[in-house]
């Protein structure tokens, strides 16, 4: 197929949204081509855990998504569907170290019991009877659950984009577009494009394209360490601080902790994560906060003292004001739709949301199931008056 | 505490010169290096075990004297790694002396690395880079049991065959993939001291009766019968030795790994020596004091001195080394089998990093990221130091080097125990105690 500047679909952004609509867009017949600035998981994609995790969300509407985008993931997995060997299941323990964190598993119990929701408790009591041998004296109590998964970013958008049958078109940034009565006009760095919709999947860069789309960026420093000692078993699955789940709530964590996860890649490595900063700066990691993140780490699992670390990196999660993501037609440019503000959950719902924005552009209908997300949202808001 | 002393980091001859310099001006500079011993690459015989009683050269005593007059000055941390430099100015030293502070001004002196080209049985075992043999014969006195090769090209295989036929352990031959002894007219254009040491060392070998098998290539290594066999090339001629350890040595580059002036913030942040430009052991003795006096330019600490431009000679004498060691046609990548492992960390091979650029296509090449996160290129813990050089030579319209390698720390693998233990004398509020 040689590439043309005319398509049903232009997607600026080949992170892990851009790819999942990208892919289930071409499964319903559209002709689709996606630029990025730089290339595939550029940004957060490439610079992010890949926790699949519905605990970690806020109860009601994210939880449900989450577990929405977990079910069909879990789907897509199966088979010889084109998450396969990418989308791995595997148990989470979450744990508690202080009054906060227990009241927060606790939380956590209740969302579990309350919502319908795929994700279950497998154990719940002290460090001691928990499957995972040698957790630090600080550790009181561990929820194991069943249900969850891991993804890494990069991997999926890989899959997604060498299945998608379209065209890829990198570096080439998105500059700016016009909606006509015909479609989209697509001005990129490149030269002009043609398409009859467009979807703005630019992570962060979203910023710069549609400012009156208010976003915060908050980046995230991660560690990984060496492989280990073959003797060594590694994790069967995160630990992650129930600090963790407080980070995402109204109040934050207070004293509560430091939200650390410790999460075993499938390669033997152990990936520490992660803190969150309200600012954007990819490059900037930190020796200050990586130690404490690493001593923190080594108060739950003291044998990581031992881990050699080999990187640090630093990604930027984009987060819009109110913690939900930005999904939907713009207000007045049905033709131009958005997806970004995925802050730290894009990769769980990256599933879901590639393919109901597909049903969306291809139909016409969207999914009531993220009405709520719509972009239109910020500015019906301006429209009260204070 | 607050400390903010200067940070040399390096202890060979331009860290050594850079930290007498400053101590000369009345600082009192930080000097680390990971190695038990002063003295570097070249003077590692500084750190030799007490029983062997090393020939220093002239050079080596004159700096020795320098760094032993001002030695009270100097915070000298030996057995400690320097592992990290971020944006607020902390750098973190790991090990014996590990510590967490800011330093005014740092001086990065960490000399040169060894490239290896990669062929087929390269990461066999009893296979080791030539400098790793030398390091062993000046600090310990020893190098393994058996027959031992040397292979590849550039001006240190030879001072390496010489040490070793001076320890009585000569090496069966010396393989060498350039042309050097062909140019005798452009060979006389090096400088006396360079010619001299060249032609000590051929003699050396010479009269040792060492083979030195030049416009030769290693092509193959592989074992048989408990022996390494090499298999070697000349013009299309096919050769087989057999031998017990092969010391491998394609030349050297600078060991910048992982530092670059955006790590640094507002720092003032130099370079010196090999690790600026690899120009040996008497430019780096000399960079190292210009760097010294950048620092304390930067810091005002004496009056304005402008910096000194690299020296030409140095220059002039590498551009000529580089050409007497040039070869047409190289041993190019594209020879090598598919199946010649080119990161040995996460054993990837040449094969998949040309499938991974195969499905590029004309719109979309393959990023340093992809390289990276989906063919793990560089993602071991040798954090590409081997395999960068050869992936970025393979790729050379689509990535960098600097792309592909990143600023990201730790600079090299450090146990999470050491990050830890590290004492903290930033001072920093923000830094939160860890207890
Ligand atoms: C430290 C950290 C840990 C995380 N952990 C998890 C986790 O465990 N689980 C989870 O679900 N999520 C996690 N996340 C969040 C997740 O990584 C993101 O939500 C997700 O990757 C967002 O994907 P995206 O496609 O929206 O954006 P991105 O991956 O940021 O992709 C945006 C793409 O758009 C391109 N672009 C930008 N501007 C333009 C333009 N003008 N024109 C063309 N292209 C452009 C960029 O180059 C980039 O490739 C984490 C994030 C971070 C930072």
């Amino acid at each position: 197929m040689q590439p043309t500047d005319s398509y049903d679909l232009v997607i600026a952004g080949a992170g892990i949204i851009g790819a999942s609509v990208a892919w289930h867009a071409t499964q319903r017949g559209l002709r689709v081509a996606v630029i990025d600035a730089k290339g595939p998981a550029a940004a957060a994609s490439g610079a992010s855990d890949g926790a699949v995790s519905v605990a970690s969300k806020r109860p009601g509407l994210m939880a449900n998504l989450a577990d929405a985008s977990l079910c069909y993931a879990r789907e897509m997995a199966q088979h010889n569907g084109i998450l396969k060997g990418i989308f791995h299941p595997r148990p989470t323990f979450i744990f508690a170290r202080s009054a906060p964190e227990s009241a927060a598993l606790d939380r956590l119990t209740r969302m579990l019991h309350d919502q319908s929701l795929s994700v279950s408790i497998h154990q719940d009591g002290a460090a001691q009877t928990s499957a995972i041998s040698g957790l630090g004296k600080d550790i009181t109590r561990v929820i194991e659950l069943q249900g969850e998964a891991h993804m890494l970013g990069y991997q999926a958008t890989h899959a997604y984009l060498s299945a998608a049958k379209c065209d890829l078109f990198w570096p080439r940034s998105l500059e700016a577009y016009e909606p006509g009565p015909e479609g989209v006009r697509v001005f990129t760095s490149a030269g002009e494009m043609n398409c009859a919709q467009l979807v703005i999947a630019s992570g962060i860069g979203t910023m710069g394209l549609l400012p009156n789309v208010p976003m915060i960026a908050r980046s995230g420093q991660l560690i990984v360490s060496d492989r280990g000692p073959a003797s060594e078993p590694n994790l069967p699955g995160p630990l992650t601080s129930a600090a963790y789940l407080l980070d995402k709530t109204a109040n934050g964590r207070g004293d509560a902790g430091l939200p650390v996860v410790i999460d075993p890649l499938r390669t033997g490595q152990v990936l520490i994560g992660s803190t969150r900063e309200d600012h954007g700066t990819e490059r900037q990691t930190d020796i200050a906060i990586v130690r404490r993140l690493l001593h923190s780490a080594v108060g739950c699992l003291p044998r990581l003292a031992e881990r050699r670390i080999i990187r640090v990196f630093a990604g930027v999660r984009s987060a819009s004001l109110d913690g939900l993501p930005i999904v939907g037609a713009l207000p007045e440019e049905p033709n131009v739709i958005c997806a970004t503000g995925f802050e730290g959950d894009g990769i769980c719902l990256s599933a879901l949301i590639g393919r109901e924005i597909a049903a969306h552009l291809a139909t016409g209908q969207s999914s009531p199931d993220l009405a709520a997300l719509t972009p239109g949202r910020f500015s019906s808001q301006e429209a009260i008056p204070a | 505490m607050i400390d903010t002393r200067p940070l040399i980091v390096g202890a060979g001859p331009a860290g050594l010169r850079a930290a007498i310099t400053l101590s000369d001006a009345g600082l009192h500079p930080v000097l680390v290096d990971h190695a038990p011993g002063i003295g570097g690459a070249v003077y590692a015989n500084l750190r030799a075990q007490p029983n062997l009683t090393p020939k220093l050269t002239r050079e080596a005593r004159i700096l020795r004297q320098d760094f032993d007059r001002v030695r009270p000055r100097v915070d000298l941390r030996l057995s400690t790694a320097f592992a990290a430099f971020d944006q607020t100015g902390t750098a973190l030293l790991t090990g014996q002396a590990g510590m967490m502070f800011k330093p005014r001004a740092v001086i990065f002196a960490t000399g040169a690395r060894e490239r290896i080209q990669p062929r087929p049985g390269w990461t066999l075992a009893g296979v080791s880079s030539a400098g790793a043999l030398q390091i062993a014969l000046k600090t310990t006195g020893t190098l393994p049991l058996g027959r031992l090769l040397l292979a590849g090209t550039g001006p240190l295989l030879y001072a390496i065959a010489a040490q070793m036929v001076a320890a009585d352990r000569p090496p069966v031959a010396v393989i060498e993939t350039g042309n050097p002894l062909r140019h005798p007219l452009m060979a006389l254009r090096l400088p006396a001291r360079v010619l001299t040491e060249a032609t000590r060392y051929i003699g050396q070998l010479l009269l040792a009766g060492v083979p030195i098998l030049s416009g030769t290539d290693l092509t193959r290594i592989e074992t048989r019968n408990g022996a390494l066999i090499a298999h070697t090339s000349r013009q299309g001629r096919w050769a087989e030795i057999s031998v017990d350890h092969i010391g491998l040595h394609d030349g050297l580059a600078r060991n910048d790994f992982g530092i670059s002036a955006e790590m640094t913030g507002q720092t003032p942040v130099f370079q010196a020596g090999d690790c600026r430009s690899v120009l040996g052991r008497w430019a780096a003795e000399e960079d190292g004091k210009r760097a010294a006096e950048q620092v304390l330019h930067a810091l005002n600490a004496t009056p304005g001195r402008a910096a000194i431009a690299p020296d030409q000679r140095f220059i002039k004498t590498q551009t000529l080394l580089a050409k007497l060691f040039a070869r047409a046609p190289a041993l190019a990548a594209p020879e090598l089998p598919d199946d010649t492992v080119i990161c040995r960390c996460e054993n990837r091979s040449l094969g998949d990093l040309k499938q991974a650029l195969q499905t590029a296509s004309e719109q979309t090449q393959t990023t340093a990221r992809t390289l990276r996160l989906t063919e793990r290129f560089g993602m071991g813990p040798c954090q590409g130091r081997q395999c960068l050089d050869w992936v970025a030579a393979l790729t050379p319209d689509t990535t960098s080097f600097a792309d592909l390698r990143g600023n990201r720390w730790p600079i090299k693998p450090v146990r999470v125990r050491d990050i830890l233990d590290a004492p903290d004398f930033t001072a920093d509020p923000s830094h939160q105690d860890l207890k």
